[in-house]
């Protein structure tokens, strides 16, 4: 026999013919791959039950469980296992439905060694392409395996090149900036910024700021000028998330922006004039809300020339065994430790799961799952209790926690014009311990220097911050 | 009839090939039974699997035989399912393998 180099594929081969089993066994072996061969349908699932391979061929024809009914119940537990049907026959038909059915090939008996180890190699290397998560040209941070996925990407990646505003719309959770990230990744704006603002994360005064900028001395505690997003985003893409909840007087003020492409920054007379492309999103119903009067009608047409939806996760269930183990890959990442995975019947559950929070919430329920799991093989128990234990739009207390401390900490530094010392007195903290906050979030003090600071303007020091504590959302 | 009395097999297989003929030597009585009993629905399942699995193993002219009783049997014409047993059982007799 040849020295075959050994492989990390492991295959799972199924025919209740012995000796044709035995032969396709001998060629896999012979080509490195770790291979078990079983003579039945029902063998085969319970080997799944406790190993994943990474390929399972099998025959169609077999008594009991067949290979169609076989491939149906693989994809039921595990969407993205790649199979390979082996056939008597070459009817058209079968290979048609195996096909329908997610059959990665469909192969004729007799089958010929080297083009069944081709074969067996393509359905493998594509799964590197899918299977690391479906990495394709577009969006590739996007995990799809769903039809209805794959034709909003389409369109998405058809729009990312014409330079037009997009709106997208989706529920909490669904991904709506990974999405407008990737329509910049695939603009011609790409070498330029991309920006992100949540509408609803700040007080209107602030937010305002933050968009258009503003002139020093324009409000209190504006003690330099700021250049505002608008102007950061400048040659890019702004990402204004969470659209519907901009309060009505800013709306006006950004069509007027999205009119003549001029941003007047607060406090000042003079308007710059900026080009950025203008990408939105909101889990409202914005029609609804321009009904309601609460979102302006031209606003609305400006913004949604082409509108995108991101469906829900329950509307696209396929997409969350591939998810999952996404996420599951991620943890692992990151602890430094190989990839745990689901118990078929957990995995199970997580398919049926009502996941409200969508994919930002199967997220959570996998990597607390993950960290909490003793064993490699996640069980059921542990999937019970993520998903009931809290809704997932809620953050932990220390998320939240966290993301205020960042955001006071943004607006002291900015308050303070980037001086520790300032900024260190302005929140009641000594400078080393300023430092190690700032340092936590990894703000850099230096990227809020606007201007020299006059000594002047150190009067301002005594002042109540405007933006400290009031904008927890 | 004429067969091939010696064919060239895979040297990586060759013991598996042999096993698969031998155990084909040894069916053949059932399979003699069988047409005798005009077991058609099981002479048609077994031809079925000799023509898949003799070609993968290369054995053109057993697969043939295969084929040639799944369609007898299918047709339940006892006359050519007789004729493509007695073509298994002759080449079965006369081949003998070499490593290619």
């Amino acid at each position: 026999m040849a020295d075959a180099k050994p492989r990390s594929a492991h295959l799972l081969v199924v025919d209740d013919d012995a000796d044709h089993l035995a032969l396709l066994e001998r060629w896999l072996a012979l080509e490195g791959f770790s291979v078990t061969a079983v003579p039945s349908g029902e063998k085969a699932l319970a080997v799944l039950e406790s190993k994943r391979p990474d390929l399972v061929i099998t025959d169609l024809v077999m008594g009991g469980i067949d290979g169609l009914r076989l491939l149906r119940e693989i994809h039921r537990q595990d969407p993205v296992l790649p199979v390979i049907i082996v056939s008597g026959q070459a009817g058209i038909p079968e290979a048609v439905k195996a096909t329908h059915l997610g059959a990665s090939a469909f192969l004729t008996k007799p089958i010929q060694r080297e083009g069944f180890i081709a074969e067996v190699e393509q359905v493998l290397a594509d799964q590197v392409g899918k299977d690391a998560h479906e990495v394709r040209d577009f969006a590739p941070k996007i995990i799809r395996r769903s039809q209805l996925l794959a034709e909003l990407l389409d369109r998405a990646r058809l729009v990312a090149r014409v330079d037009t505003t997009v709106l997208i719309t989706g529920e909490t959770g669904t991904g709506k900036e990974l999405l407008a990230e990737a329509i910049h990744a695939a603009s011609g704006r790409c070498e330029a910024p991309f920006v992100a603002i949540n509408c609803s994360a700040l007080p209107e005064e602030l937010l305002e700021s933050e968009l258009f900028g503003h002139e020093k001395g324009a409000f209190t505690g504006a003690m330099a000028r700021h250049d505002g997003l608008f102007q950061a985003a400048n040659g890019g893409t702004l990402f204004l998330d969470e659209i519907g909840d901009m309060p009505l007087s800013l709306q006006a003020k950004l069509l007027r922006v999205l009119q003549d492409f001029k941003v007047r920054p607060v406090g000042s007379t003079k308007a710059f004039p900026v080009d950025v492309r203008i990408i939105s999103a909101t889990h409202h119903n914005l029609e609804q809300l321009v009904e309601q009067g609460d979102f302006r009608e031209d606003l609305f047409y400006r913004l949604s020339v082409v509108p995108l939806h991101m469906p829900s996760l329950r509307e696209r269930r396929e997409d969350i065994a591939p998810l999952a183990s996404h996420f599951l890959e991620r943890v692992a990442a990151r602890t430094a430790r190989p990839p745990k995975r689901f118990a078929p019947d957990a995995l199970r559950q997580l398919l049926h799961a009502d996941l409200p929070g969508n994919v930002r919430q199967l997220q959570n329920v996998v990597e607390q799952c993950s960290v909490l799991s003793p064993s490699d093989v996640i069980s059921a128990a542990f999937t019970t209790q993520a998903l009931h234990n809290r809704p997932s739009n809620i953050p932990t207390l220390d998320e939240a926690k966290q993301s205020f401390e960042r955001r006071y900490l943004i607006s002291v530094l900015r308050a303070a014009e980037g001086n520790i010392t300032t900024a260190a007195r302005m929140a009641g903290r000594n400078r080393t311990e300023f430092y190690k906050l700032i340092g936590r979030y990894e703000l850099d003090p230096t990227q809020f220097r606007r201007r020299k600071t006059s000594k002047k303007d150190h009067a301002a020091d005594d002042e109540t911050p405007p933006l400290m504590g009031q904008h927890m959302d | 009839m004429t067969t091939q009395a010696v064919i060239p097999i895979d040297p990586d297989i060759i013991d598996l090939a042999e096993e698969f003929l031998r155990k084909r030597r040894e069916s053949l009585p059932r399979l003699l039974r069988l047409t005798a009993e005009d077991d058609m629905g099981e002479l048609r399942r077994m031809g079925h699997e000799i023509k898949g699995t003799a070609g993968s193993y290369g054995f053109q002219e057993l697969s043939c035989a295969g084929a040639a009783l799944e369609e007898a049997a299918a047709a339940e014409d006892a006359g050519r399912v007789r004729d493509a047993v007695d073509r298994m059982a002759a080449f079965l007799q006369q081949v003998a393998l070499v490593a290619r």
